[in-house]
């Protein structure tokens, strides 16, 4: 999917691409032209004086800088032998794809400078080779047959340190079998697209077709000599040997962990894998140490969320280019609803004063949620309520409430509860107040629990939006009220009688903010680059987002799941993405494949009421 | 083990087809299908209005109504006796996984139901003669004879880990249950459970935490699929257990392992696994390059039958298995019936 995106951003300026296209077409034409006048020029080896003196055109290297990788060009600057080093691999590319023949200069035996072009096996042979003679044998170690022995010999290192990162790319590119490993390693990258190259082929027997098909299978046998962890060592070296700031800052970046400790830097993120005091050093120490050496140590944690979590590796590097601001306890399995798990969320990213800091985590999630409701909507959907039967006003009273004890007081249950004890049972709300404990804390033989206002939550059925409780007034336990919970929100238009009223909507009437729909990366790259605080907002079905956890069972089955994306990780032109689904714990996004998040809000589109596309920016 | 690799590397290699899949095209758009039986009678399908209809050769009829875009899932067993439905209101505006949802039964092409029970997922066994279905709320696993609607003691998961886990139910004989669950370090586990002892027994557990099993019951074996969710170097494997003959199940043969962490979602058809095979992956992106396979249960043979990482997800529709990409199904398995609900499909869908 993102790869078929890559040329509508290649295109987007037809003009400059145009005249790029004149321009290289041209120097194609020019280098045939200039081979083809060369090749044809009278020249035997004998007219060479000295071996030593064939040095490579001058015009020629700059082609060869021109169309070879910088990162295989800068291995092969050491000496003239490291030059064919890289001619003896497929590494080297002229104007005209693969390098086939090489231009030289040399002085014949009256001591005039010359100029010749040789093909390239040729050159190697009769130039390259007596010149510099252990090339021919060093070859020999890349060989299918003997490639084997050699990984044997490799170390794969990891860097600790920045200096160590570089010093260890620096011998890497210095070492003459780099360029060999690097070459190998290109053939086995070539393999999925030389696959579909050739499935397209019509199956004539070229000379094409047929080369094609060698390498093909030349690179597969390749690819069963590398082991997975090799393969995978080889090509971040070979990739990041040209570029060593950024390729340390990703090896380094696993320890985020320990940033985290060595900054002070206090988040919630850290301190949900590492929930010990930061003034306790030895202990914060121990618990960074297994976060970087136990990557399985963060697929599991209390707070009630999707698990297995991501590993500490891949959460080292999620967090690290995540922006949702998260700086709260988080407990998606507690909310009661994943509606309101994910509103909650686009709330406290939007704005971070809703941002309760409730210690009962569920009301993290609840409470900015009740709090936009008064302050915007009137008490238009936060409904979850207490009510009781007022006798004089002849009708019921209700009152907006959240399952604890909120920042935001009135709508505390134990305020709530309290003012309702005040009007039927003279209970002095005043001076005195509700308190919440569990089911299981609840002793009623105790002195304590004799007199006082109880709260006695239950154990297992108590969500942010439906909890099942008791009242005990001392040893009486107290039932007149009625308790109602009906959370129903749309967080993207289902119908066009309450478009207005769906949280999308909201949000752009009460918190200034811009909506855009994105349908494809280059939309999705344009926003998320412009606006450093933008954040992508979606609808799909879990089936299709995470399809290891969710399995199909039932023809047509959506489990209907709201998420949030919030960062951009490409390779290769393809692209995956940090996201939160409403069931994940805020600290522990995930990296999805955009093709599934593509595909869920597809399969979502299907059944969505309006048929509308439910994947927009909010910037 | 090494052997087993070795077989399933050589037949794999020969086998892969790479086809192309026909599309599922029915009369009624393939979105609003929600059952269609093996002999293509009966089709079961979802309207606008919120109601779930049926329709047979000459005749429709509205067998549940309910409010506007509410969901349904149907569920129908190979037996094709009975038909289980569970409905989801205002899934779209609602979004509560962790509440229980109605569920009806009816006799297959009848159109009345009966409201059943309240709960998830609900499974038909044993020739339809049994139920299950999970209490979300409870945390139980329930096991319920069609024949006098009586149910064994509900089995309490222990699962405190995951709180959108759905344990999956088999059976084997009235008094012999079988059901997965996960421990506190994050390992799922099928279970035997004897309602003449009372007691549960574990036949297999994953071998590392962030596994995930899948299961298929055919000629009087279970296959355990087990698929690793995060860790890409953990491998997979699919195990054959022996339901009978193979006291406290301590016979096990691997048939199928590889070091591709595969997506698995495993259905089963005539002596074939059909699952979602990974054939490379991309670690930094998260990305396995998956395509459709099965394993021949007679030969141990794998067959790839479309190489695309585009499909994830495998389900069985009568006497088909469709895979869903877009807004279209594709036909992995099964053959076109004279009586089906679905239409011809132009040469260009093939």
């Amino acid at each position: 999917m993102g790869g078929a995106l890559l040329p509508s951003i290649l295109f987007a300026s037809t003009g400059i691409y145009s005249k790029f296209n004149q321009t290289n077409e041209a120097a194609k034409k020019s280098f045939e032209k200039r081979v083809n006048k060369l090749i044809n020029q009278d020249f035997s080896f004998s007219d060479i004086k000295d071996i030593s003196s064939v040095k490579l055109d001058h015009r020629f290297i700059t082609t060869l800088n021109f169309y070879t990788a910088s990162r295989y060009m800068n291995m092969s600057t050491m000496d003239q032998c490291s030059i064919y080093d890289l001619f003896s691999t497929d590494l080297a590319k002229d104007a005209l794809g693969e390098l086939n023949y090489i231009i030289f200069d040399y002085e014949d035996k009256n001591g005039k400078i010359r100029k010749h072009a040789l093909k390239k096996n040729i050159f190697l042979e009769k130039i390259a080779y007596e010149a510099c003679p252990k090339i021919k044998t060093f070859k020999q170690y890349f060989t299918l047959a003997n490639i084997s022995n050699l990984l044997k010999t490799i170390q794969i290192a990891i860097p600790k340190s920045h200096p160590q990162c570089i010093k260890m790319l620096e011998e890497f590119q210095k070492d003459p079998k780099s360029i060999y490993l690097c070459d190998i390693v290109e053939k086995v990258r070539k393999l999925p697209k030389n696959e579909i190259i050739l499935r397209n082929m019509p199956k004539v027997q070229t000379r094409q077709y047929r080369d094609l098909k060698t390498q093909i299978s030349i690179s597969k046998k390749y690819k069963e000599k590398l082991n997975k962890k090799s393969y995978e060592y080889l090509e971040s070296m070979c990739l990041g040997v040209n570029s060593k700031k950024k390729y340390c800052d990703d090896q380094l970046r696993v320890n985020y962990w320990s940033k985290m400790m060595k900054s002070n830097l206090k988040t919630h993120s850290f301190k949900h894998f590492c929930p010990v005091s930061f003034k306790n050093k030895s202990k914060l120490k121990e618990c960074v140490s297994e976060l970087n050496n136990r990557p399985e140590r963060c697929y599991y944690s209390q707070q009630k969320s999707l698990q297995p979590m991501p590993d500490c590796n891949r959460l080292a590097q999620t967090l690290n280019i995540s922006r949702l601001y998260t700086e709260y306890k988080d407990c998606p399995g507690n909310s009661g609803s994943e509606a309101v798990t994910h509103f909650s969320r686009v709330l406290n990213h939007v704005d971070n004063s809703y941002n309760t800091q409730s210690e009962a985590c569920f009301l993290n999630s609840s409470e900015p949620i009740a709090t936009f409701d008064k302050s915007y909507l009137e008490e238009g959907f936060w409904n979850v309520k207490l009510c009781y039967e007022d006798k004089l006003k002849r009708k019921k009273i209700c009152y907006p409430t959240l399952m604890g004890k909120a920042k935001n007081d009135d709508l505390s249950l134990t305020t709530v509860v309290g003012k309702i004890l005040s009007r039927l049972k003279g209970f002095n709300n005043q001076s005195e107040q509700c308190e919440i404990i569990p089911a299981k804390q609840y002793k009623p033989a105790l002195l304590k629990y004799k007199s006082g206002c109880w709260i006695v939550r239950s154990q297992n059925n108590c969500f942010g939006t439906n909890c099942k409780f008791k009242v005990k007034m001392g040893e009486q336990e107290f039932t007149n009220f009625t308790y109602e919970s009906n959370i129903d929100f749309d967080f993207f238009p289902n119908n066009f009688k309450n478009e207005n009223k769906s949280i999308i909507k909201l949000l752009k009437r009460h918190k200034k903010k811009k909506t855009k729909p994105i349908r494809n990366i280059s939309s999705f790259k344009r926003i998320f680059d412009k606006h450093p605080q933008s954040i992508f907002v979606g609808v799909g079905c879990a089936e299709a987002l995470l399809p290891n956890f969710f399995k199909s069972q039932y023809i047509n089955q959506c489990t209907i799941t709201p998420f949030i994306v919030d960062g951009l990780i490409t390779d290769e032109g393809l692209f995956s993405m940090v996201v939160r689904s409403s069931f994940d714990n805020v600290h522990a996004p995930r990296v999805v494949p955009w093709k599934y998040v593509f595909e869920s809000i597809s399969q979502y589109q299907k059944i969505q009421p309006l048929n509308i596309w439910s994947f927009y920016a909010l910037y | 083990m090494l052997f087993i690799k070795i077989i399933f590397c050589l037949f794999f290699s020969a086998q892969s087809l790479a086809q192309e899949l026909p599309k599922l095209a029915t009369k009624q758009s393939p979105i609003n299908i929600r059952y269609i039986s093996k002999d293509g009678k009966f089709t079961y399908y979802t309207s606008l209005s919120g109601s779930i209809q049926l329709s047979t050769n000459y005749s429709f009829s509205i067998i549940l109504k309910s409010e506007k875009n509410t969901q349904y899932n149907v569920e129908v067993s190979d037996t094709e006796k009975q038909v289980m439905i569970e409905k989801i209101q205002k899934p779209h505006s609602k979004m509560e996984f962790l509440q229980n949802n109605d569920i009806y039964i009816s006799k297959i092409g009848a159109d009345k139901v009966e409201f059943f029970t309240k709960g998830k997922n609900p499974k038909l066994h044993y020739q339809d003669t049994w139920t299950s279905y999970f209490n979300s709320g409870e945390n139980k696993l329930y096991f319920v004879s069609l024949l006098n609607r009586q149910n064994i003691k509900p089995i309490k998961l222990n699962n405190k880990t995951n709180p959108y886990y759905i344990p999956k139910a088999q059976m084997i004989s009235p008094s012999d249950f079988l059901y997965t669950d996960v421990n506190k370090d994050g390992h799922e586990a099928l279970l035997h459970y004897s309602s003449v002892d009372k007691k549960s027994k574990i036949i297999y557990k994953t071998r590392f935490s962030g596994a995930r099993l899948d299961l298929c019951q055919m000629n009087n074996a279970i296959y355990i699929g087990e698929f690793p969710q995060i860790d890409f170097t953990k491998g997979s494997r699919i195990t054959k257990v022996d339901l009978f003959n193979n006291e406290n199940f301590i016979k096990k043969d691997i048939v199928y392992s590889t070091d591709f962490p595969d997506i698995g979602n495993m259905n089963c058809k005539k002596n074939k696994i059909y699952f979602i095979k990974t054939m490379d992956t991309n670690k930094k992106l998260n990305l396995r390059k998956t395509s459709i396979s099965y394993l021949d249960t007679k030969t141990n043979k794998i067959t790839s039958l479309k190489e695309s990482d585009d499909f994830t997800q495998l389900i069985t529709l009568g006497n088909m298995i469709v895979s869903p990409k877009g807004r279209d199904f594709y036909i992995v398995n099964g053959e076109k019936l004279a009586g089906d609900d679905s239409i011809k499909m132009d040469k260009g869908a093939l």
